[in-house]
């Protein structure tokens, strides 16, 4: 073994070096004894290291591989372990939840994607019916072996004659048999299937419509990933439960059933003896149930986690290229991929053990059958053709029972799906709509704030005790520093988030008591974070009012300085998030979005940021045109854009700290004046620059 | 001798009704914890190989490496 500069680093116990050559070290760490998450929470931490390429940690043997590329200059993969370490085992990742997921959770879930049971009868009857024409077939082969037994045996002409001909009947029969039977499987898994869409599209519409309706802090805490996960993978895994279970059941129950009379009354001990070994399909269900349970949930979670991963790289592939961080985001996904795959192994492991100990145990049942059978058939007990029977019966019998034992698999996944799925059905909006009703065009445009005090999280508050008035037709700005709380406001006034005390008012009415739709009809917004949705510029902009006229569309567009857009580009594509546009274009499109809606009140949140100071001033002016007689509420950064606001309110740590028209709160020598010639010098500086 | 093998049988029988639970449960940790024991010692024993493997690899590449450059 050679010995490079690593030794354990000191303070670090329980670290040995096990094997080390240039470019691959073993350490031997105490503490990851019998601990798989902190392992995989270890391994995650060291391959952000730059030089490190692979890690694989066992939590069995407490061993843990680093494979790096050598220095110089050299690494300490001791020291890098030991700095890991702690935070890998303070920190290993919440176990999954799997705490008793109910089995009747499935139950609704199912009910609820099928409201309307006759839907059920159709797939129903169609599998007896099959069923029914398989088992003829079944019965009618046994027959035509028997006859053939018996040509075989006859003496005579006329009776060899009569036999051969009655095989071939029954051969004839048994092929129209074998051709309807396949005719109608195929109907039978296509409406299993076709049950299989219409249970996934309700679910999918449920939770659609439960998602949409949700308020921003429910988004706040579930990932995208998830969410899609939800509505695509979770609904399928239920849908392809419903499917496989109503196509097996019935068709296993009724084969098991038929079969299990069949055997019985022939011969009865025979019955008994080659069912035997089925009593031990019980216990595998217990065995592996929550172990499968508990697999299937934390490949769900991990899957969400993937995806969530993928989501964010995707959507933020510009700072990736810029930051050159392409090797990291892929290691990152690497891991994440392997976890993933781990965990779906280990599901699939447990169903196929649990499938295999049953397949044992079918096997065994039929050697019992055939030795037993045979016993009793020499001796005379049984009759032949009932031995032949139950050996041909049996087969069918074990394909019926494994058939549903292959359930387990789609179960297990289901159950998990459909605790999922219960959980984001059963989630209420915190923000829930009121009862009063305020029609857009009777809104006045008064927005009065009254000692509202708010946190997105409950210990750090982000304002308080902010009261101030905005009158109709006013134009009120609001500037601050960056964290003053201004942005908060206007979430606040769209009732994005609800206020933790005081009150927000409209027209004199509590907008916690005003109907959800009728509060944000009243209120066009334009956000800081423009997004635009994939389509042309002008399905963008129609966005703020579906069935907007032409000229419409051309007027908003003009005072939005945005005409150029709609000319020639108006039927091109915008891209994923509008990214086929620029900045200012993006602006421009939003704000158009935004007075198309034509409402009562404007709230205008650092729409200009990404303007130059022409483009900016003509929007300005459009902007208060248009609006004129109508409130305006704008935030924003560059004080340039609100000088002439009937009123600026300045917001210091989410406190009203100045208030007044610009003239008066420059000589006021306060946070406003100390901006106002922070960006009156840059702006002289930069046009220096310039110049 | 036949009365004894009985009594015998039957003390047996008694203290196996007695103890059988704790009996059969300390069999299954036994066994449990035998099974663990494999896990760990076989893995360690493939890890151990597979570093034994490596290093050979590397003084081999290294032996190579010092006899080209003696050519040289």
């Amino acid at each position: 073994m050679e010995n490079n500069s690593n030794s354990t680093p000191s303070g670090a116990r329980g670290l040995t070096l096990r094997s080390a050559i240039p470019g691959r070290e073993r350490w031997e760490v105490k503490a990851l004894k019998g601990r798989p998450e902190s392992a995989r929470a270890l391994e995650t931490s060291l391959l952000r290291h730059p030089r490190v390429q692979r890690v694989a940690a066992n939590p069995v043997s407490a061993r843990l591989l680093v494979s790096y590329v050598p220095g110089p200059p050299e690494i300490s993969i001791g020291r890098l372990i030991a700095d890991n370490l702690a935070e890998a085992l303070a920190k290993p990742p919440a176990p999954p939840n799997i705490t008793d997921v109910p089995r009747d959770t499935l139950t609704r879930i199912i009910n609820l994607s099928l409201p309307d049971r006759r839907r059920l009868l159709k797939p129903a009857l169609l599998s007896m019916a099959t069923f029914g024409v398989h088992m003829l077939q079944s019965m009618f082969f046994v027959s035509t072996v028997s006859a053939a037994r018996g040509a075989s045996s006859a003496t005579g002409g006329m009776r060899r004659a009569e036999a051969g001909s009655s095989l071939l009947a029954g051969l004839g029969f048994s092929l129209a048999l074998a051709g309807v039977d396949s005719w109608m499987r195929y109907h039978r898994r296509r409406v299993w299937h076709e049950l299989n869409n219409s249970v996934q599209r309700e679910l999918q519409e449920r939770l659609l419509a439960r998602v949409e309706n949700q308020d921003l802090k429910f988004f706040d805490t579930q990932g995208t990933g998830n969410l899609i996960n939800l509505i695509t993978r979770d609904t399928a895994q239920v849908g392809k439960f419903v499917e496989e279970a109503g196509e097996k059941v019935i068709s296993g129950g009724l084969t098991v059933a038929t079969i299990g009379i069949m055997l019985s009354t022939t011969a009865p001990t025979l019955a008994l003896v080659s069912t035997l070994p089925l009593i031990f399909l019980l216990l595998p269900p217990r065995v592996f149930g929550r172990m499968a349970d508990k697999y299937y949930t934390r490949q769900s979670q991990l899957s969400d986690r993937y995806n969530q991963m993928l989501e964010e790289n995707f959507s933020g592939i510009v700072d990736v290229k810029s930051f050159s961080a392409e090797e990291y985001e892929v290691r990152r996904l690497r891991v994440a991929g392997r976890q993933l795959g781990e965990a779906s192994v280990q599901a699939t492991n447990t169903s196929v053990a649990q499938a295999s100990l049953a397949q044992g145990i079918f096997a065994t049942g039929f050697c019992l059958t055939a030795l037993y059978g045979g016993q009793l058939a020499v001796s005379g007990k049984i009759k032949q053709t009932d031995y032949m029977r139950a050996l041909y019966m049996f087969p069918e019998l074990i394909s019926a029972v494994s058939g549903l034992d292959e359930l387990t698999e789609s179960y297990h996944a289901a159950k998990s799906s459909a605790a999922r799925l219960s959980a984001i059905l059963d989630a209420r909006p915190a923000i829930r709509s009121g009862t009063r009703r305020l029609p857009k065009n009777a809104v006045q445009g008064e927005v009065v704030f009254e000692n509202v005090t708010f946190g997105y999280d409950p210990e750090v508050t982000v304002l308080r005790n902010v009261s101030f008035r905005l009158s109709p037709g006013e134009r009120l700005a609001v500037v601050g520093r960056t964290g003053s709380g201004k942005s908060t406001l206007i979430r606040l006034l769209v009732r994005f988030y609800d206020v933790n005390s005081g009150r927000i008012l409209i027209d004199g009415k509590d907008i916690r008591e005003l109907n959800l739709q009728d509060l944000r009809s009243a209120i066009g917004l334009v956000n800081q974070d423009v997004y635009l949705f994939r389509g042309s510029v002008r399905d963008n902009v129609l966005y703020g009012k579906p069935g907007a006229s032409h000229d419409e569309l051309a007027s908003v567009m003009r005072d939005a300085e945005a005409s150029e857009l709609l000319g020639s580009a108006h039927k091109s594509e915008v891209g994923e998030r509008g990214r086929m546009l620029s900045g200012g274009e993006r602006q421009r499109v939003a704000i158009a979005r935004a007075l198309l809606k034509d409402a009562p009140i404007l709230a205008l949140d650092e729409v200009t940021s990404h303007l130059d100071y022409e483009t900016e001033t003509a929007v300005n002016r459009s902007v208060r045109e248009r609006m004129s007689g109508r409130s305006l509420f704008v935030v924003a950064h560059r004080l340039s854009t609100i000088r002439d606001a009937d009123r600026i309110l300045v917001l210091d740590r989410g406190r009203i700290c100045e208030e007044g028209r610009h003239d008066e709160l420059v000589s006021r020598e306060g946070i406003y004046a100390s901006l106002w010639r922070l960006q009156n010098g840059e702006q002289d500086s930069g046009l220096s620059n310039g110049n | 001798m036949k009365k004894r093998t009985y009594l015998l049988g039957l003390a047996s029988g008694l203290v196996l009704a007695h103890s059988w639970k704790f009996l059969t449960k300390e069999g299954i940790k036994a066994g449990v914890m035998a099974g663990r024991k494999l896990k760990e010692v076989s893995q360690q024993a493939m890890e151990d190989m597979e570093d034994v493997h490596a290093e050979a690899m590397h003084e081999l590449a290294q032996t190579k490496k010092k006899a080209g450059r003696g050519k040289q």
